[in-house]
């Protein structure tokens, strides 16, 4: 980052004592020095730099409360159009062949499932949701290809309440995963693995 | 509702796959039928396609595809193969709701005129049953 | 922690899980990442408006502060998945906004008569002077000593209010007299809240340098602001 400082290097405004602005700035809510009082420079500037910092103080409050200064509906329905469009899919996981054809889930649909339902439980917080084959080693999974479903194992990340008592918490959350997954889907997964990535307060 | 079709005359793929959007949505459980870039594809495709023909040949007896947001629709050899992509509600199961998709979609084409080649479904989302719309982010 | 587990069966299928809004920002930023719309939506609704000012500050446009939005959270929903770590994600979105923003501004400058701005007649850039490029040379109230419009002003009027009005929109115009760089260096900092450090990894540059552009921003702003008070 040093090397090309020089290149980037912009003059920084002194003032006509030869003070640097910025030193002026952070030590604006201060007492004015012995310098400060005397020099006309450091003055003047003194009470220039104070009223921009109310009046910029000012906008930062009045800036967020102003209805004006919203992006239109119009911005979040486009946004959200182009996101849904492309929702990512992954791979899917066949549930039944009946004789009209098959029935499967998106592996998307079944980690939000997953998500959902360990969010169930007081004092989780669900994060990133992975699933694997116990075939597929580490090859990476290709969209669209069909998950063996006698086989899932997932992979969850969650974040907990600093409060709870975790390993109960963890009995508790394999059970529920794996009960909502069934009711839902009949996939009864091989393996649940959790991995409290972090905690929260409450 | 009309009469059952007995002399089934062959409707454009269109009007089917309208009926089988209505019938479908009217499932209790089935929340939407999800885009995908599969169906939304499809769906220019066809359109393109369908003016071409059009043009190239008016007395065409109409495309082979048709598509809407989660369906899609391929008719060969007289056989109607079905692609229908659900978001559900939680509070049914999932699979049973995709079974009853499939009986419902293959009684719907049949009464349209046509014969069921497939009928594949695919659960794309469950969701719990608030509104899509529902919005609870802070404004910052 | 693995470790294989039979499911019961048949529990009833719960209904209710954590809102949202209850949840901590960096799952919700985890679960867009693994592609979820609710949350990406909500993310949506919890940063737009700060996106949209700074854009908007930036353009003195609304129509162009609403295109920079749109594009930076699709750029966000496409990039989410790769993103190193959820603290990553909100300054991402402003260095995005922010670099779209820099370029359109260049864009301006090249094309000085831009339609859109006429029409609304709001901008200030349009004409594209080039002494209001990246290095301003007027500084009367740091080179010229005597001045004393400045000194020792407090607020006194009992129109307060109106003032304060007057005086946003003195700082909103003359913000558009600072330096596109400097400009953004000076929004991010004093009206967003980002660190000097945060700053610099924003617009990709040394700490130093965004030092100061700070400076001189404030510099031209606290001088412009000198007829109000």
């Amino acid at each position: 980052m040093a090397l090309n400082d020089d290149r980037f290097q912009e003059e920084r405004p002194r003032l006509g004592c030869g003070r640097e602005l910025d030193d002026l700035w952070a030590s604006i809510d201060d007492p004015p020095t012995a310098h400060e009082q005397s020099c006309p420079d450091c003055r003047h500037a003194r009470a220039a730099l104070h009223h921009l910092a109310s009046v910029t103080e000012a906008m930062r409050d009045a800036d967020p409360q102003d209805p004006g200064l919203q992006p239109g509906d119009r911005v979040r329905n486009a946004i959200m159009m182009v996101a849904r469009a492309e929702v990512r899919r992954g791979r899917r996981a066949p549930l039944r062949t009946t004789t009209l054809g098959t029935i499967d889930i998106s592996e998307q649909a079944l980690t939000a499932l997953i998500r959902f339902a360990a969010g169930t439980l007081p004092g989780v917080h669900a994060r990133r949701c992975t699933i694997s084959t116990s075939g597929e080693g580490r090859r990476r999974p290709i969209a669209g290809e069909a998950v063996d479903v006698g086989d899932i194992r997932i992979t969850l990340k969650v974040a907990v309440a600093s409060s709870i008592s975790i390993p109960a918490t963890m009995v508790a959350l394999r059970e529920r995963v794996g009960t909502v997954v069934q009711a839902q889907t009949s996939i009864t997964m091989a393996q649940i693995d959790i991995v409290v990535e972090d905690l929260y307060d409450v | 509702m009309s009469d059952e079709p007995a002399e089934a005359t062959v409707v454009d793929l269109a009007s089917v796959t309208r009926t089988l959007r209505t019938a479908l949505l009217e499932l209790p459980g089935i929340l939407r039928l999800e885009p995908t870039v599969h169906s939304t594809l499809t769906r220019l495709r066809t359109s393109a396609v369908d003016s071409v023909q059009r043009r190239l040949k008016p007395t065409n007896d109409g495309p082979h595809h048709a598509s809407s947001d989660g369906l899609v629709l391929s008719l060969a050899d007289g056989l109607l193969a079905v692609q229908i992509d659900i978001a559900t509600d939680i509070g049914h199961s999932a699979l049973t709701l995709a079974e009853r998709a499939q009986t419902l979609a293959a009684r719907t084409i049949e009464r349209s005129g046509f014969t069921v080649g497939s009928v594949a479904v695919t659960i794309l989302s469950i969701e719990s049953g608030s509104a899509p719309t529902e919005r609870t982010a802070p404004e910052d | 922690m693995a470790r294989t587990e039979s499911p019961a069966e048949a529990a009833p299928s719960p209904v209710t899980s954590v809102p949202l809004a209850d949840l901590d920002e960096s799952t919700i930023v985890a679960r867009a990442q693994d592609g979820d719309p609710k949350a990406f939506e909500w993310l949506i609704s919890a940063h737009q408006g700060g996106v949209y000012r700074l854009c908007f500050r930036m353009l003195d446009d609304r129509g162009h502060a609403e295109d920079i939005v749109q594009e930076t959270f699709i750029a966000a929903w496409r990039g989410l998945p790769h993103l190193a770590t959820v603290q990553a994600f909100v300054p991402w979105l402003y260095r995005t906004a922010t670099n779209k923003c820099l370029d359109q501004l260049r864009q301006r400058k090249r094309r000085p008569v831009d339609p859109t701005a006429e029409l609304d007649g709001t901008s200030m850039e349009v004409g594209g002077n080039p002494s209001s490029g990246e290095d301003p040379t007027r500084s009367p109230l740091l080179s010229s000593r005597g001045r004393s419009a400045l000194a020792d002003g407090g607020p006194v009027d009992p129109a307060e209010q109106i003032e304060t009005q007057e005086q946003l929109r003195a700082l909103a115009g003359l913000l558009q007299t600072v330096p596109p760089g400097p400009r953004a260096c000076w929004l991010l900092r004093e009206v967003h809240g980002f660190s000097y450090h945060e700053i610099a990894a924003i617009v990709q540059l040394p700490e130093s340098t965004v030092r100061g552009r700070i400076a001189r921003a404030k510099r031209v702003l606290a001088e412009g602001m000198s007829p109000w008070r």
